[in-house]
């Protein structure tokens, strides 16, 4: 696990193309057989099923570090990143323990998946207090299903048969199949939050927030980034300077007066979220200046979605 | 945003004014955000020090920089840490913050009440400053631009380090190394913590940008003593390719940047702890040092105080403000900072933010 950790590292931080496979063939050519097979089953995907699902992550993240679970949320907010907030809340919950990649797979990931409620928390624990610091972003990630290979499945391929030669070895236990895109849905939803984007983007309101009203409150019901044209954009990037009541960290609170049209793909159930259900495939369509937030629907028009599908 | 209430017997004894942070029974205002007669300045960055008032008051370490920042013509009264000074009906006394040269909590004493604003602070040490003090008092104003838990400064020492082995690094193969930090105050802290690190004096010049040079010589005004240090414009190429360059980050990007072709380049801010933030910077490294007090430092500095009332602002001051009320029972409460509506009120909410 250390040296895997080293490499995801490594490869997060390069960007050219050979570098990255030079990269992976040094990996593939230093560890022990059993490793190399479950780290090129892991970079060239499938992604391994989640193991332990968000909610469940924060519950023991907050448990173990002695904190209330919405403080765990709010950092995640900050962080943009379950895995890497808790890695962070736990830094002072590590070991020395060096578990090899492929045993820690067998041995740790692949039961946690099958384990409930008091084992499976025993048994993430116990893995937090095995591993080094330095590991445990990457471990989170892969119980929680958030592990992205930061390399494409044929360099995987390629580099692991320049270093080893012959076949690729079989992917762990898979997700399941994708299932098809429904029709597609929208809501007329009210702007509450921006957020700066990533990258390019970096210096403009991009990432918004939709709710809806509910009970008297405004609920989000989900975030979309871009798709308004360019003017519009920028349009509204003024607005969010003007019209911010608060700030966290990169992200602005709203007056809620702006209402859009927001497409989505199907609704689904949310523990996790406070409107109790999540829109699948958000994307803003448009900016409706007609409309004031008084106008929009409530969440129950959501949830009769929810209670259909 | 809630606007300040506390529910006391009296009037509260600060309350936030269109023009910032007002002491009624004493006349002044707290590094106001518009001209007011008096301004009590907790330290020199553009958020809390403002033109254009008639008369300010802050620490002697703080007035080089202030002099700089607020212009010759400006009016600057100077206030040693510890000394109390009576302004209408109240007691004034600055207590250093540790968060830069100068830089003070301000403790207003009225009829046996006494509340202490922090301004920006850090509670680690800085060879550059005077260390934090704890001040008791009956209500606490902190500032909580890293109020969330995930931020945890590593050891300092242990960054410093880190940061020369990557300019050796850089020096060895031809590449100058240049890092974004602050003007005022970072710029200062790095500079003292890169030069204590053992042979960092040998890999090759300290150069600093422009804005980096005018800090450093109020520095110096003040007493600090800090490296020598270069202009771009003074070395040569194969001097420049050795060299570790501390520069502001809106020298990221620019012309002046040219001077250094194959700089490998970094960005020094607490923001840097987040991947996302890293990310963001497009820097190659970032390294996690910060001027501000991290979440376990806050919690600390707020129990030292000994204060029931704990005023929240300037940062994560919502979930701050409820783990103060739900965990530890104290009365806390966010205060508004400016937030909409004047021209430049934008630039100066941002400065505190990565971007």
């Amino acid at each position: 696990m250390k040296r895997f950790a080293a490499l995801h590292r490594a490869l997060d931080e390069t960007k050219g193309a050979a570098e990255r496979e030079a990269l992976l063939v040094a990996y593939f050519r230093e560890v022990p057989a059993e490793d190399a097979a479950v780290a090129a089953s892991l970079l060239a995907g499938p992604r391994p099923r989640r193991a332990v699902s968000p909610a469940e992550l924060r519950a023991c993240a907050a448990e173990t570090a002695g904190l209330p679970e919405w403080l765990v949320e709010e950092s995640r907010q900050a962080a943009g990143d379950l895995a890497e907030t808790v890695a962070h809340l736990l830094e002072n919950v590590a070991g020395e323990r060096e578990w090899p990649l492929h045993r820690l797979v067998a041995e740790r990931l692949l039961p946690l998946g099958a384990a409930k409620g008091e084992a499976k928390r025993a048994l993430l624990l116990a893995t937090w207090r095995d591993l080094p610091a330095d590991q445990h972003l990457l471990w989170n990630r892969l119980v929680v299903g958030t592990f992205r290979p930061p390399v494409k499945a044929d360099q995987v391929a390629r580099t692991h048969a320049i270093a080893i030669g012959g076949e690729m070895p079989a992917p762990l236990a898979a997700a399941p199949d994708e299932q098809p895109p429904p029709h597609a849905h929208t809501v007329e939803a009210i702007l509450v939050y921006a957020q700066r984007g990533a990258g390019e983007a970096s210096s403009h309101y991009v990432d918004y927030t939709f709710a809806l009203w509910h009970e008297g409150e405004l609920v989000p019901i989900a975030k979309a980034s871009g798709g308004l044209p360019v003017a519009e954009a920028e349009e509204l990037d003024r607005w969010v300077r003007r019209n911010a009541v608060e700030k966290f960290g990169p992200v602005r609170r709203l007056r809620p007066e702006l209402v859009f049209e927001v497409g989505f793909d199907g609704v689904q159930a949310s523990g996790r979220h406070k409107a109790g259900l999540t829109l699948r495939a958000p994307r803003v369509l448009r900016w409706l200046r007609g409309r004031t937030a008084e106008d929009v629907a409530s969440l129950a028009s959501l949830r009769e979605l929810l209670d259909r599908s | 945003m809630s606007a300040v209430s506390i529910h006391a017997s009296r009037a509260p004894l600060l309350e936030v004014t269109p023009q910032g942070l007002f002491c009624a029974a004493g006349g002044f205002h707290v590094d106001p955000w518009a001209p007011v007669a008096r301004a009590v300045i907790t330290h020199g960055h553009a958020d809390h020090a403002r033109r254009g008032s008639a008369v300010y008051l802050a620490t002697p370490s703080a007035l080089p920089v202030l002099r700089v920042r607020l212009g010759a013509d400006a009016m600057l009264e100077a206030l040693p840490f510890g000394e109390r000074r009576r302004i209408g009906e109240v007691e004034v006394s600055l207590h250093p913050a540790g968060h830069l040269l100068g830089s003070a909590q301000v403790r207003i004493a009225h009829r046996g009440e006494v509340w202490v604003v922090s301004g920006d602070y850090k509670t680690d040490p800085d060879p550059t400053c005077e260390p934090f003090e704890a001040v008791r008092c009956d209500t606490f104003i902190t500032e909580s631009t890293f109020g969330l838990p995930v931020f945890r400064w590593p050891a300092q020492a242990a960054v410093f380090e880190e940061i020369v082995e990557w300019w050796r690094g850089n020096a060895a193969v031809g590449r100058a190394s240049v890092v974004f930090a602050y003007a005022l105050g970072k710029a200062q802290r790095l500079l003292a913590g890169v030069d204590a690190v053992a042979g960092a004096r040998e890999i090759g010049p300290l150069v600093v940008h422009g804005a980096v040079r005018v800090c450093i010589d109020a520095y110096r005004a003040a007493g600090v003593e800090l490296a020598a240090v270069a202009a771009a414009t003074e070395l040569s190429r194969e001097e420049l390719s050795r060299a570790l360059v501390i520069a502001p980050p809106l020298a990221q990007g620019s012309p002046w940047m040219r001077r250094f072709p194959r700089a490998s380049t970094a960005f020094v801010s607490g923001w840097m702890r987040l991947r996302a933030l890293r990310k963001q910077r497009r820097v190659e490294r970032g390294f996690v040092l910060s001027d501000h007090v991290d979440w376990p430092g806050l919690l600390a500095a707020i129990e030292a105080t000994g204060a029931s009332r704990v005023g929240v602002t300037h940062g994560f001051t919502a979930p701050l403000a409820r783990f103060l009320r739900e965990e530890r029972g104290l009365e806390a409460w966010t205060l508004a900072t400016r937030f909409t509506g004047e021209a430049g009120a934008e630039e100066t909410a941002e400065e505190a933010l990565p971007a």
